[in-house]
C-alpha cells in the first residue's frame, strides 16, 4: 500500500488531547524533523519526505506516505480550530496531498474520514474538509486548483 | 505548540478600543458601547418600526504565536436564527473598528456602510453565514507575531415590534482557522 493512515488511538471526549499532537516529518534517510522540538512546517524537506505523521505523547495516531513514484512535495497539513463563544474550541487536522487523498483527524472523537479528492459532494458537506489556503511554502509546488483536483 | 487564540471584543473609542476576551463565556448585545453589559441598557421593543443593538465588534487574538501561520479565517453562525419572533441580526466583516454609537438605552446607530467605513459591504443577516458556507475574513498571522489579526466581524441585533420582552436564546457565532 503506497499511501494510507495508519491508526488512530486517542480516546474521545477530550478537545484538548488535540493540543498536545504535533507532526513529525520522516526522510528516506532515517532522519526525523519533529514540531515538538521546535520544528515548523516551511522547514519540511519535502523532496525526501518518506513519510508525515501525527503524534501525541508516545504513539503515533496518523501516519500517511506519499503516493508509489512521488516524493512529499504535495504534502498538506492544517491544524484546523474552531472556537465558539458558546461551544468553545473544538481541533481536527487536516492533512493528505495536494490532488489527494486528504485525511480529516478528529482526536476527540478518536475518527478520521478519508477522501480522495475535496470536489465530491460528500467530501464538500464537510466544513472540516474545506480545501485550505495553499502558503508561501507550498507555492512551489501546488495551487488552490491542484487541491481541488483529484490527480 | 499551536497558539493560543481568543475572541476578543472590541469597544471604546475608535483610537484607544478595549479588546475584552469572551472566548469563555456568552457576551450580549445592548444599547450601550458596554464590553460586559449584563442586563443592563437591553434593547427597547418598539411600537412600530425596530430597535438596534449597538454593533457589537469581535476579532481574534493570537494571545501566543503560532509556531507557523495562521490564515483561511472563517466566521459562520448556526444557520437557524433561535432569537425569536422579531429579532435579527445582520453583520458583515471589516477591515477597521469604528466605535459603536447610538442613544444609550434606546437604539444604536444603524450598521451601513455610511455609518461604519470599514464595511466590507451591506451588512446581511449573519445566519446565511454556516459552518458549510462560512464568511471569509481577510487576513493571517505569522511566527513570531502575536495580537490582533484578520478583519473583525461586526453583527448588530434588530429587534421588531412583534418582538417578546425577556431575555432571548443565546446564538452561537463561530471562527475558524487554519494553522501549521
Amino acid at each position: 500500500m503506497s499511501t494510507g493512515l495508519r491508526g488512530i488511538n486517542i480516546p474521545p471526549g477530550d478537545l484538548l488531547q488535540a493540543d498536545l499532537v504535533t507532526w513529525e516529518a520522516r526522510y528516506t534517510d532515517g532522519s526525523v524533523l519533529r514540531e515538538r522540538e521546535g520544528a515548523v512546517y516551511a522547514q519540511i524537506e519535502r523532496n525526501r519526505l518518506a513519510s508525515f505523521c501525527l503524534v501525541a505523547p508516545g504513539e503515533v495516531i496518523a501516519e500517511i506516505w506519499p503516493r508509489a513514484g512521488c516524493n512529499g512535495t504535495r504534502l498538506v497539513y492544517r491544524r484546523r480550530s474552531s472556537v465558539s463563544v458558546k461551544h468553545g474550541r473544538s481541533v481536527v487536522f487536516f492533512l493528505g496531498w495536494a490532488g489527494g487523498p486528504y485525511f480529516v483527524i478528529r482526536p476527540d472523537s478518536g475518527t478520521y474520514t478519508e477522501y480522495d479528492t475535496l470536489m465530491s459532494d460528500v467530501a464538500r458537506n464537510d466544513p472540516d474538509a474545506m480545501p485550505p489556503s495553499p502558503l508561501p511554502e507550498e507555492g512551489e509546488y501546488f495551487t488552490l486548483d491542484d487541491l481541488l483536483t483529484n490527480k | 505548540m499551536p497558539a493560543t487564540v481568543t475572541i476578543r471584543r472590541w469597544t471604546g473609542s475608535t483610537g484607544g478600543p478595549t479588546k475584552t476576551d469572551i472566548t469563555a463565556g456568552t457576551t450580549r448585545a445592548s444599547t450601550s458601547d458596554a464590553a460586559a453589559p449584563a442586563t443592563s441598557n437591553p434593547i427597547p421593543i418598539p411600537p412600530s418600526g425596530t430597535k438596534l443593538s449597538y454593533w457589537v465588534s469581535t476579532r481574534l487574538s493570537a494571545d501566543t504565536s503560532p509556531t507557523g501561520t495562521i490564515n483561511n479565517i472563517q466566521w459562520y453562525s448556526d444557520g437557524t436564527n433561535s432569537f425569536g419572533t422579531g429579532v435579527t441580526c445582520v453583520g458583515n466583516d471589516s477591515s477597521s473598528y469604528v466605535q459603536a454609537t447610538g442613544t444609550a438605552g434606546d437604539t444604536g446607530t444603524a450598521l451601513t456602510t455610511g455609518n461604519h467605513a470599514g464595511l466590507s459591504g451591506t451588512p446581511v443577516t449573519v445566519f446565511g453565514h454556516t459552518t458549510g458556507s462560512p464568511k471569509a475574513i481577510t487576513g493571517s498571522v505569522a511566527n513570531p507575531t502575536t495580537g490582533d489579526f484578520g478583519d473583525l466581524f461586526v453583527f448588530q441585533i434588530e429587534v421588531a415590534s412583534t418582538a417578546s420582552p425577556g431575555t432571548i436564546t443565546t446564538e452561537s457565532f463561530t471562527w475558524r482557522y487554519d494553522e501549521t
